[in-house]
């Protein structure tokens, strides 16, 4: 497939003020009413917080350090009481049937678990008898393509992230993993990071898992 | 070919780490035991309808599993016969027919052969497509609401496979008037040789109190973590096996509680109208629930995930597990069966995590020359076995943690590797029990 621009455009009126005219980063963005002809860049900067979105990208890396230290009962810390953690499975199918590629909530997941259920899993590994885990795999959690929306109530943000999970266990073991994450997170000034995750998808890149098991968190 | 008769010694209860680790023992594998065994293939469940397929494996062969306009469901090898492309890529879905993406031969939903490009033009006349179809699974058979494959013609029928080992099967798959449905699918790859996953719900219920103590620990009371506190050391229960390599093994009496599945199904077969159907489809003495496999790697556990284990190389196997639930069953039932086996059975399960690490390193040992022949030990056979004891047909024991049933499983697993013929496989089976000749009296069968 060719794509052709046209050479013969004249079209070079500039002058609406909300035109895609206005440099990324306008400092006077946020305070300008966003139109329909503001650039999409223009308009996801202008409804977040810089402030914000610097706190929960330092949330996000905070989260997997403790991860990574073996400090899974400080895991929970991120999680609100009332949370969702889950993990659909993926298949594959022909194009026409695409849109059921990923599992429906309450199908096939990996992890479907609220608060409790995700603090047995803690308290699991906390036993120091989970022989998958003891002694744990020294892993590395690498979160990127932070990416910080609105979300639909107050101080409510919706947040994708990618992770690069590696992991080594015994002399020769490692495998890695990789995925997407979509988070909604809530500000919560009385909790220990004063955000708390509300809800949290995890979309593995794989179909078959091509690792003997998903034994961390993500 | 490799005589893997000395590897396997039933009278010492001694395995060489070899038929683990061996390639042309392997492929030796593939001819003798996965082109000839019975393969579950897909359950009614998961496809309903006409035209619905899923790819599934026996051994190492991809296959496509098909319902058919007449509701039959017929299999064939997802191996374009042109050029060997697999001719359909999705893992499952609803089609009229299969094309294949490199030259387009296109296959209707029995493997025939519909369409060839070019055929009038570019081949000649003698070209027959009738004769180029998918190669077809020949024997396909229904039981129970899930269908069975084998490649070979010979083999016996499905049922004179299970022998007596569909007495315990029946026990986990035939209690519900509506039958049984599959709610959730999941797979992953194990770095370990096959054998070592058919082995455990055959025959090993005895590790699950130190491989997956951690589980036991957190999870509440009414699951297995609770009743493994308080069964003690020598629980009740029972181990049997089968002919052909089946085996399993339950904890609990007759009509007793039964652990390893959650409290939910415990609730719902609590139910009068319940207890009443399964004691009448199945009669009263049936709590055979626990592990079971059905050789060669269809295992089903009691909380109801059921899964199969496709090898892929010694070194390797990939392992497909559904999670069932009774149809009729309430949805919150189903879904408190479905979260159950999610938490504990499935690549993050608190269980299934940590069974992964033990066959890892296992297979990872035997790359020393020393350990490959030092083997493994299967002597815990101190169990009087009895044979068709009371309502307990074929060989079992009263004892739960046995090496019986595996040692079972190698005798079979040593006559199909030893037998050229499903025919010379069953004389050897009339003449042994446990790989031991039966007394005198017994020979003939």
């Amino acid at each position: 497939m060719t794509v052709t621009t046209d050479p013969t455009t004249t079209d070079t009126d500039t002058t609406d003020a909300n035109t895609t005219a206005i440099p990324f980063g306008d400092p006077d963005a946020a305070a300008r009413p966003i139109g329909a002809t503001t650039d999409k860049l223009t308009a996801l900067l202008a409804a977040v917080d810089p402030a914000v979105e610097r706190a929960l990208t330092r949330f996000l890396h905070e989260e997997v350090q403790v991860l990574d230290d073996w400090k899974w009962g400080e895991w929970l810390d991120f999680f609100a009481d009332d949370c969702l953690y889950w993990a659909p499975t993926q298949e594959e199918r022909l194009a026409r049937e695409r849109s059921r590629h990923i599992s429906a909530f309450r199908t096939s997941a990996y992890f479907e678990e609220n608060k409790v259920q995700l603090k047995q899993r803690v308290d699991r590994l906390l036993t120091n008898q989970a022989w998958g885990e003891e002694p744990p795999s020294r892993a590395r959690h690498i979160i990127s393509n932070i990416r910080v929306t609105k979300g639909i109530a107050e101080d409510e943000y919706v947040v994708k992230s990618n992770f690069y999970d590696y992991r080594s266990i015994g002399q020769r073991s490692q495998d890695s993993i990789t995925g997407e994450r979509t988070d909604r997170i809530v500000r919560d000034p009385a909790s220990p990071w004063g955000y708390l995750i509300k809800e949290r998808r995890v979309l593995f890149d794989m179909s078959i898992i091509l690792n003997k098991n998903l034994s961390l968190f993500y | 070919m490799t005589d893997i008769t000395e590897l396997i010694d039933i009278e010492n209860g001694r395995l060489s780490g070899k038929i683990f680790y061996d390639q042309e023992i392997y492929e030796q594998e593939l001819e003798k035991v996965w082109k000839r065994a019975w393969c579950m293939l897909a359950h009614d469940s998961m496809i309903p309808k006409k035209g619905d397929y899923l790819q599934t494996y026996i051994g190492e062969d991809p296959i496509m599993v098909v319902r058919q306009k007449d509701g039959s469901v017929k299999a064939f090898l997802n191996q374009c016969r042109h050029r060997g492309m697999r001719i359909c890529r999705a893992d499952k879905g609803t089609a009229k027919a299969f094309t294949c993406s490199f030259h387009g031969w296109a296959y209707d939903l029995a493997g025939d052969l519909i369409q060839v490009p070019r055929q009038n033009t570019a081949y000649p006349e003698t070209f027959e497509r009738g004769d180029f179809g998918a190669v077809r699974v020949p024997r396909i058979q229904y039981y129970k609401g899930f269908w069975f494959g084998t490649w070979d013609k010979d083999a016996p029928d499905f049922e004179d496979y299970l022998g007596s080992a569909k007495y315990y099967l029946d026990g986990y798959i035939d209690r519900w008037d509506g039958g049984m449905e599959q709610v959730a699918f999941h797979r992953w790859v194990l770095p370990n040789n096959w054998k070592f996953m058919a082995e455990q719900p055959t025959s090993d219920m005895q590790h699950s109190e130190i491989t997956h103590i951690s589980a036991a620990t957190v999870l509440n009371k009414g699951s297995d973590a609770a009743d493994r506190t308080l069964r003690g050391n020598d629980p009740v229960g029972r181990q049997f096996f089968a002919d052909f390599g089946h085996g399993g093994a339950w904890y609990g009496e007759k009509g007793a509680e039964v652990p390893n599945t959650g409290q939910a199904m415990q609730a719902y077969e609590a139910q009068p109208e319940v207890a009443e159907m399964i004691a009448r489809r199945l009669g009263d003495d049936r709590e055979v629930r626990g592990h079971l496999n059905i050789w060669p790697t269809f295992m089903l556990l009691g909380n109801y995930t059921i899964r199969v284990t496709h090898p892929r190389g010694p070194h390797e196997q990939e392992v497909w597990a559904w999670t069932f639930v009774p149809k009729d069953a309430p949805e919150e039932i189903k879904d408190s069966i479905r979260r159950d086996v999610l938490r504990t059975f499935t690549p993050a399960g608190m269980f299934e995590a940590d069974d992964a690490l033990n066959w890892e390193e296992m297979q990872h040992i035997l790359k020393g020359k020393v350990a490959r022949e030092t083997g493994y030990l299967y002597q815990m056979v101190g169990a009087p076995i009895q044979w068709d004891e009371g309502c307990y047909p074929g060989g079992s024991s009263a004892h739960v943690f046995s090496d019986n049933a595996a040692i079972n499983m190698y005798a079979n697993y040593l006559d199909m590797m030893t037998s050229d013929s499903w025919e010379e496989l069953m004389e050897k089976r009339a003449q042994h029990r446990m790989g031991l000749p039966t007394t005198p009296a017994a020979v003939q069968a």
